[in-house]
């Protein structure tokens, strides 16, 4: 059976209820008060979006749903950009990934290592763009924080950056 | 009171807080007018600019940038019929008919005069307020804002039409949210697994740039590079932007109802642009005469939108400012910055800080007046934004959003979390839950606990009792009666449709 998308994403929010709930009965009753009713309504909701979801009650909507996509299709636009979960997923690796470098190598170098990366192997956008891009970027970032605003940025594990 | 207004209008007459409001301007037109971006989007990441700044010129400058944020947002739609923020689509209706009819400069101008004459209405209103609502704050104690904030807490029912039970999802996981760090009246650590980073709490810059900044990241790049610019050709000439702006006022009296309607839509928590917009639209419809060229490029349509558009955002900050509860999601960021830059809001704001209050009211006055005089040379050009290939975007956008993430407390740990609310908040854009319900739960939930634990402290149980705390119970129930009740209904008639 394929799982669905929104049972699995609903299943996260009440299990992070549900966690929080078994956290806060360790705290003492003022405590646990605000946090434990909270947490009670939080699991009671999305317990109900999950059985929702399994059972397929919002049909409805879904519908309603797959005919406005019917409709954009047929306008020839939405055909352009259709997500789908590789998409989602490769976007998310591009996102990791300058996270990833950011705080290994700091923001100075990840700029320069990263947007020319990304703008060449997602975007397919020529040296010449890219060039142009990455230095506006990294220059506008250095005037405005570490010119005018005088803050230091992160310089990662090997502390690349001005203090 | 003049005094006040005085002082205020002293605090903003600077060159440094007009220079800043002029770049605020810049990037809030900026923001509008590319699609998917948004005025919520232009907060996230600007929030961290003003960290250094003293507070009234940070305070004039994010919210200079968040009142012309529509202003911009209007000029791909009217030119293009792409809108760039949600409460502008309904400007396409007859802003883009002009357009293909040659009439492109005589809409643009109807819009640019119209948002600055919406703002401007706004912000006398919000004004006009604020001596009417200065005794009511003061009566309010511990327990009355209590029941304010639950009150307020159940406009995310409204903001929530589309699915109740997904707008009380985000709102508790905004709650949530706002209970981690060691708790204000216990001292004991709550979801902090042994981190300092986290005793003092998550940092409502951390979800914004989360929710918003990365979320959008995602899903911009999810839907692949987008097309290149649009060679497209658009006459405007200075005497069509003239006789448009002329239309504005020679519609005097519809410019006046449709922005003190969105104005008073504005301060009701949670109805948003959508609503004020389209209420407007209906109601220039409703109250024309000869209205059957509505639909079909009728200037009056975009003059009614326009102005609403502008005039709800002063509005909006009325309870945000007198009662701490956000008019709107972009608000409720505002509400956030404002924490950062030193300002509580709450019945205080009136009472002790007047000044600073009527130095908003002039901040949006100039905002509105500038954003729309620097847009009549750049219209045109502003409206290619709308063709920016998300490959250029997404750079400039994830950049700002780290950093931004990073520079609000210096925690490297903060970034990674930021990374973890752009999931959440991807998840929610992908399977239609509302982001904002997350950022309200968020900011009241601190106050919420607050407030209850000092009403328990004070009167014990009793609290309940008391005349205006019953009254706002009432209103809680009858609120969240007649918001389940139309949904009900509406859902209904889906139903109906749909067989």
């Amino acid at each position: 059976m394929k799982l669905k998308g929104n049972v699995v994403f609903n299943g996260i929010l009440l299990m992070i209820f549900a966690v929080a709930f078994f956290i806060s009965l360790k705290w003492p009753a003022k405590a646990r008060m605000y946090p434990m009713l909270i947490t009670t309504a939080g699991m009671c909701f999305s317990g109900f979006l999950v059985f929702m979801a399994i059972t397929g009650k919002d049909a409805v909507r879904e519908q309603k749903k797959a005919s406005r996509k019917k409709a954009a299709k047929e306008s020839g636009e939405a055909a352009k950009q259709v997500v789908t979960v590789q998409s989602e997923l490769k976007m998310i690796f591009w996102l990791a990934l300058f996270i990833a470098i950011s705080l290994v190598m700091g923001f100075w170098v990840s700029m320069i290592l990263y947007i020319p990366l990304f703008m060449r192997l997602y975007g397919k956008e020529s040296w010449k763009t890219v060039g142009i891009f990455t230095a506006a970027i990294w220059v506008t970032i250095f005037i405005a924080f570490h010119v005018v605003m005088e803050v230091s940025l992160f310089g990662g594990v090997f502390n690349l950056g001005w203090d | 009171m003049l005094e006040s207004m005085w002082v205020g209008l002293q605090l903003v007459i600077s060159w440094k807080v007009m220079g800043l409001m002029i770049v605020a301007t810049f990037i809030g037109n900026f923001f509008g007018a590319v699609p998917g971006l948004g005025g919520n989007l232009a907060l996230a990441l600007m929030i961290p600019f003003v960290f250094g700044m003293e507070t009234f010129p940070g305070l004039a400058f994010l919210l200079a940038m968040h009142s012309v944020v529509h202003t911009g947002g209007s000029i791909p739609g009217i030119l293009f019929a792409i809108p760039g923020t949600g409460p502008t689509v309904a400007t396409i209706i007859d802003g883009y008919e002009m357009t293909k009819k040659g009439q492109a400069g005589q809409a643009m101008g109807a819009q640019l005069a119209a948002s600055a004459f919406g703002g401007v209405v706004g912000a006398l209103v919000l004004a006009l307020f604020i001596p009417i609502l200065r005794p009511i704050a003061m009566t309010f104690g511990s327990a009355e804002v209590f029941m304010l904030i639950v009150f307020g807490m159940t406009f995310i029912v409204v903001i929530s039409r589309e699915s109740i039970p997904k707008g009380f999802v985000a709102a508790f996981m905004g709650l949530l949210l706002s209970t981690v760090g060691l708790g204000a009246h216990t001292g004991i650590g709550r979801y902090t697994f042994g981190q300092l980073w986290l005793w003092d709490g998550i940092n409502i810059v951390t979800i914004v740039l989360g929710i918003f900044a990365f979320a959008e990241i995602l899903s911009l790049g999810a839907k692949g590079r987008k097309a290149k610019i649009a060679q497209v050709n658009i006459e405007m000439t200075w005497a069509q932007l003239w006789e448009g702006t002329l239309a504005v006022f020679k519609e005097w009296w519809l410019s006046v109802r449709t922005a003190i309607i969105g104005c008073f839509i504005g301060i009701i928590p949670g109805l948003g642009g959508d609503a004020a917009t389209w209420i407007c639209y209906g109601h220039a419809v409703q109250t024309s005469k000869n209205n059957e060229n509505f639909g079909k490029g009728d200037i009056r349509g975009v003059i009614g939108v326009e102005t609403a558009n502008n005039s709800k955002e002063g509005g909006s900050l009325l309870p945000t400012l007198v009662f701490g509860i956000p008019g709107s999601s972009g608000m409720a960021i505002l509400l956030g910055a404002f924490l950062i830059l030193g300002i509580v809001p709450g019945p205080t704001m009136i009472t002790d800080h007047l000044d600073m209050v009527w130095g908003m009211v002039w901040v949006m006055v100039i905002a509105n007046l500038i954003g729309a005089v620097t847009l009549y040379p750049l219209s045109r050009y502003m409206g290619m934004l709308a063709f920016i290939r998300s490959s250029l975007l997404i750079p400039c956008i994830m950049v700002l959003a780290s950093v931004g993430a990073y520079l609000i407390r210096g925690f490297w740990q903060d970034v990674i979390l930021a990374l973890a609310f752009g999931l959440l908040g991807y998840g929610f854009k992908r399977w239609k839950y509302p982001r904002a319900p997350l950022i309200l739960g968020f900011i009241l939930g601190e106050l919420a606990e607050d407030y209850l634990h000092k009403s328990l402290g004070v009167y014990g149980f009793a609290f309940l009792k008391r005349p205006v705390v019953l009254i706002l119970l009432a209103m809680v129930i009858l609120s969240l009666g007649f918001t389940i009740y139309k949904s009900y209904q509406d859902k209904k008639k889906a139903r109906g449709a749909v067989a």
